[in-house]
């Protein structure tokens, strides 16, 4: 097995590698794929042989590294510096993380395809001519590639686990507000989240134990144990109650992953677990709720690029005229867009037709998690509808590229950890299982992601073996 | 709710943007469909439900206190596009 095909955990219990081969490498297969993939913003210069084995990690650029470019995609971030570390880039280089560079996304993390990077695509490895999912495509598709074994992303509706199901990797979007913001560029407060992608569940806990924590610098951060992330993995199925909603399993949902999922909730089922088919009819409002709430927040938190403290300035003698040519210049097209969504929903005669309304469909959206957490320990469904598709295929149709996220945004609506996992091959490209549990029970969904993640043998490499026999491009004859 | 051509240009003067004629019309499309799809909302009975802006409780955090080690000067101000010694340069507000 070659050292970029390992995952992060059987590099470090490995004996017989030196630390220069594992930095060798990653950055060996950086050169060797990355003109394909096209995961990266910015890739650093790999500094010397480190004394003990570098643990590998990708960054997305929206998360500050400090005295590098953090540009979150945006023309208007293009040239800016991060004057600190992200309180999560912190905890990776006191723990000895070797940070490789920053990944493309979709502009602000705003997207659910990658192309909304003002910069340029990524490549899904699994087919080059196809998303690799978005926000964090870049994040998802270097960890697929093997130029990484371990990134960080962001989930406000699902931009952690929808890439990771395009991608074929494992994407965790732990329990809202046990990882510290701080040093996350802000789109939906009250939704994001950061977490991690890898090529097994174990690694993705392992992660999660070094990024989490309670700390001042971000107020919604929570004391609620800063648990042991791996504590369960290996915990027993037998006996654990899994709901299956009847809304996720609907026509909206690709007959290939349906049959998919089935048959891994069968394989759940044999290992003891009880499975029961439940309603949650909340489920079929969330993208509705959420395409209120996250450009409502969005529309706010982006009022701080007026080109006076940092990032692009076009100047003009009157500021007001400053502030709108920076603006126009700065922002690609999706950008505008929640832009204007959210001014609206926020303005004076809309405010209560709209935003109010979609918090207080949020407080029942939450209701019915309740209900069925009550009677269950699980939430089990499709990460996505449809698997990845082409580039340019969704991008002139925002409501079209909306709906990808129907299974994912519900999560972060009511703040629950939730994973996606792959678990079979559909047309050549890879399915995930979302897992969601209760609030603060991340290691119970690690727990089960981690038992179906041993049923279905998934191949990570697969993506790596495709991108370098070429195989990724023949549905372009 | 239809989106038209007013509205749109009353929210680019809340949002500071100005779009070209072109992208209003991209706009006023783009957003008749969205809000036409958010609208099912109003399908709820949400009569005496309240309001969640945060799932975390509600509180307010303070500190000590105490003095603590923040942004040296001149990090802050790296990234200030224009600037006069240690100020941050701004054009006029009238107009």
């Amino acid at each position: 097995m070659k050292i970029y095909e390992m995952t992060y955990s059987e590099i470090e219990t490995s004996k017989d590698i030196r630390p220069d081969e594992v930095l060798d490498a990653f950055y060996n297969r950086i050169t060797d794929v990355e003109d394909k993939v096209k995961a990266f913003i910015s890739i650093y210069e790999r500094r010397e042989n480190p004394k003990t084995k570098p643990k590998i990690i990708a960054v997305k650029d929206n998360i500050l590294v400090e005295g590098k470019k953090t540009t979150c995609a945006s023309k208007i971030l293009e040239s800016f510096i991060a004057p600190y570390d992200a309180t999560v880039v912190g905890k990776l280089k006191e723990n000895g993380f070797y940070i490789v560079g920053k990944t493309n996304m979709d502009e602000f993390a705003m997207g659910s395809s990658t192309e909304n990077s003002a910069f340029f695509p990524t490549h899904n490895p699994w087919s080059i001519s196809r998303v690799p999912g978005g926000s964090s495509g870049g994040s998802a598709a270097a960890v697929a590639a093997g130029e990484v074994p371990l990134a960080l992303g962001s989930d406000t509706g699902g931009s952690i686990r929808q890439p990771a199901a395009f991608c074929g990797v494992v994407g965790f979007k732990p329990t809202y507000g046990l990882i510290s913001r701080y040093g996350l560029v802000a789109f939906g407060s009250s939704l994001d989240q950061i977490g991690g992608f890898a090529r097994s569940v174990e690694d993705v806990a392992k992660l999660s134990n070094i990024i989490a924590g309670k700390e001042d610098l971000d107020s919604t951060s929570l004391n609620n144990s800063v648990e042991d992330f791996t504590r369960l993995l290996k915990r027993p199925i037998k006996g654990l109650k899994i709901a299956i909603p009847r809304e996720f399993m609907s026509n909206a949902l690709d007959k290939g992953i349906k049959d998919q999922i089935e048959k891994t909730i069968y394989k759940v089922e044999d290992e003891g677990a009880v499975v029961e088919e439940v309603s949650m009819k909340m489920m079929d409002y969330a993208t509705a709720i959420y395409y209120i709430i996250a450009p409502a927040e969005a529309s706010s938190n982006l009022s701080r690029y007026d080109g006076v403290r940092y990032g692009l300035s076009k100047s003009d003698p009157s500021l007001k005229h400053q502030y709108m040519k920076t603006r126009d210049a700065g922002f690609g097209p999706e950008v505008k867009r929640r832009i204007m969504i959210g001014t609206f929903t926020l303005s004076a005669g809309y405010y209560e037709a709209y935003f109010e309304k979609a918090q207080r469909a949020r407080t029942k959206l939450i209701k019915e998690f309740n209900d069925v957490f009550s009677k269950y320990d699980y939430i089990v469904g499709p990460t996505t509808p449809t698997v990845a598709f082409k580039i340019g295929e969704k991008v002139e149709n925002p409501l079209q590229m909306y709906l990808q996220d129907i299974y994912t945004i519900p999560a972060n609506l009511a703040g629950i950890p939730a994973i996606s996992v792959p678990i079979g091959i559909v047309d050549g490209l890879p399915v995930g299982l979302q897992i969601m549990g209760k609030r603060f029970k991340d290691a119970e969904v690690l727990n089960l992601a981690y038992a179906v993640e041993q049923m279905v043998n998934f191949d990570y490499t697969g993506g790596m073996k495709k991108l370098d026999e070429g195989l990724g491009d023949e549905d372009e004859k | 709710m239809k989106v038209d051509r007013e509205l749109v240009r009353h929210l680019e003067i809340l949002a500071r943007l100005t779009l070209t004629e072109e992208e209003e019309m991209k706009m006023i499309k783009d957003m008749n469909d969205i809000l036409a799809y958010v609208e099912k909302i109003g399908e709820l009975d949400l009569h005496g439900v309240e309001p969640t802006y945060t799932v975390v409780e509600a509180r307010t955090v303070l500190r000590k206190d105490e003095v603590r080690k923040g942004l040296a000067q001149k990090m802050a101000l790296a990234n200030v596009p224009a600037k006069k010694g240690n100020f941050i340069k701004v054009s006029s507000i009238q107009g």
